[in-house]
């Protein structure tokens, strides 16, 4: 597994993934239990949207591990994960700020997560230094390296939008409210974007990573189709949505199946 | 990564991907399971609750076979050969049924033709890509 010998390494990321997954299960698809975990929390439809938002980022933190311990260890990976967990963590603890603190049991266990990261990324030896490709993106092929480039100006943009209209996720979408739970949830979302752009501009100068390309592939098709779900649900309506989160989505879905499709081969 | 060499027979797998997941996620979050069923069945009145549960088990299996078809993707064609003959199956009987119930209509039928039309595009496509692998058995393209 992870194509090493190393057994911590092993345990390590098994661990983590197993956090992941009950978190990606727990948020996402039985959301109810978890918001009767936390007091402070509302069980209103923006807090709902956004938990179950979290819960399918976790399977995609999920697919990551599932794709190393087929195809093995890959430095990518922790340049992306490691950002995430950080900033999660302060996020987690801002919330406890603004609250309160009610439930400590999410902070443990993504601090206990962050360890075991921490550990198998020390273990496999991975040099501090990011060695340069020959070519950005360390692909001569002319479709992907476009597609890349077009995801690091739509973390960007996502990225500029934030600051422009931090609520804007809520007060674009009529099913939602401005809450300070909500825009709480939009500053961890913000947080991922960070975490993401490490990774798409560590990529842009070491070379691309089937992992993380995996990783955005399994992200974008969930999203895609919720994108998809929506729509078959709103019969034509389209005032009841958000259409330029769609529109972000199914771009960033086409841009991410191209650089997918087209070097598949050398993962 | 992805083993199976014709093109076109994975860009079929992959849109079949969307789809399952797409029709997994519909039955599996209430308020979409409860609009859908209202949708299908031509009733808007209350859902019954067991109903939804009973839904949300069989988006669980649309999941599952988003994932099979994920697995089947990533090895030797040979080595999906049974999962697709087992989805070619499935949607052959999934098409006739929802035909039926679309037939039938009324309180105890469907009375909205996209089941019955995206089971049978499912069946023919999930077709197409059993045969244009040259899995079919007692056949040789």
């Amino acid at each position: 597994m992870f194509k090493t010998d190393d057994k911590v390494i092993q345990i390590c990321l098994f661990l983590s993934g197993l956090i992941f997954m009950l978190y990606a299960g727990m948020m996402a698809f039985n959301t109810g239990y978890f918001l009767d975990r936390y007091p402070t929390f509302d069980s209103d439809s923006t807090n709902s949207y956004f938990i179950v938002w979290f819960g399918l980022n976790n399977i995609m933190f999920l697919s990551g591990i599932y794709y190393m311990g087929y195809k093995g260890l890959d430095h990518g990976f922790f340049i992306f994960l490691i950002p995430a967990t950080v900033l999660n963590i302060v996020w987690i603890i801002m919330s406890h700020m603004a609250t309160g603190g009610d439930n400590y049991t999410g902070l443990f266990l993504v601090s206990l997560n962050l360890a075991f990261i921490l550990v198998a990324r020390v273990r496999a030896g991975y040099s501090i230094t990011w060695t340069k490709a020959d070519t950005a993106w360390g692909t001569s092929d002319g479709p992907s390296k476009m597609a890349l480039y077009g995801m690091l100006v739509l973390q960007l943009f996502i990225m500029i939008g934030y600051f422009v209209q931090p609520n804007g996720l809520m007060e674009s979408n009529p099913n939602l409210e401005v809450t300070q739970a909500g825009s709480h949830f939009a500053l961890g979302l913000f947080f991922l974007n960070i975490a993401i752009v490490i990774a798409l501009i560590y990529q842009m100068r070491v070379g691309y990573s089937g992992t993380l390309i995996t990783m955005g592939m399994v992200w974008y098709t969930i999203f895609f189709s919720l994108v998809i779900m929506n729509i078959s649900d709103a019969q034509g309506d389209m005032s009841q949505g958000d259409p330029m989160l769609a529109s972000v989505i199914t771009i960033g879905f086409i841009l991410n199946s191209v650089a997918f499709f087209r070097l598949q081969k050398s993962f | 990564m992805i083993k199976i060499e014709d093109k076109l027979s994975v860009a079929i797998l992959s849109i079949f991907i969307v789809i399952t997941l797409f029709y997994g996620f519909v039955h599996i979050f209430d308020s979409y399971a409860i609009s859908f069923i209202q949708r299908v069945s031509g009733d808007t009145g209350p859902v019954d609750p067991g109903t939804v549960h009973m839904m949300g088990n069989v988006g669980w299996n649309f999941m599952f076979i988003s994932m099979g078809l994920v697995m089947t993707l990533l090895v030797q064609k040979e080595h999906g050969s049974v999962f697709l003959r087992f989805l070619v199956i499935v949607n052959f009987i999934t098409a006739i049924r929802m035909t039926a119930f679309y037939m039938e209509g009324g309180e105890n039928g469907i009375a909205d033709p996209g089941p019955m039309v995206m089971s049978i595009i499912a069946w023919l496509a999930v077709l197409f890509v059993y045969r244009r692998l040259g899995l079919n058995i007692g056949t040789t393209l």
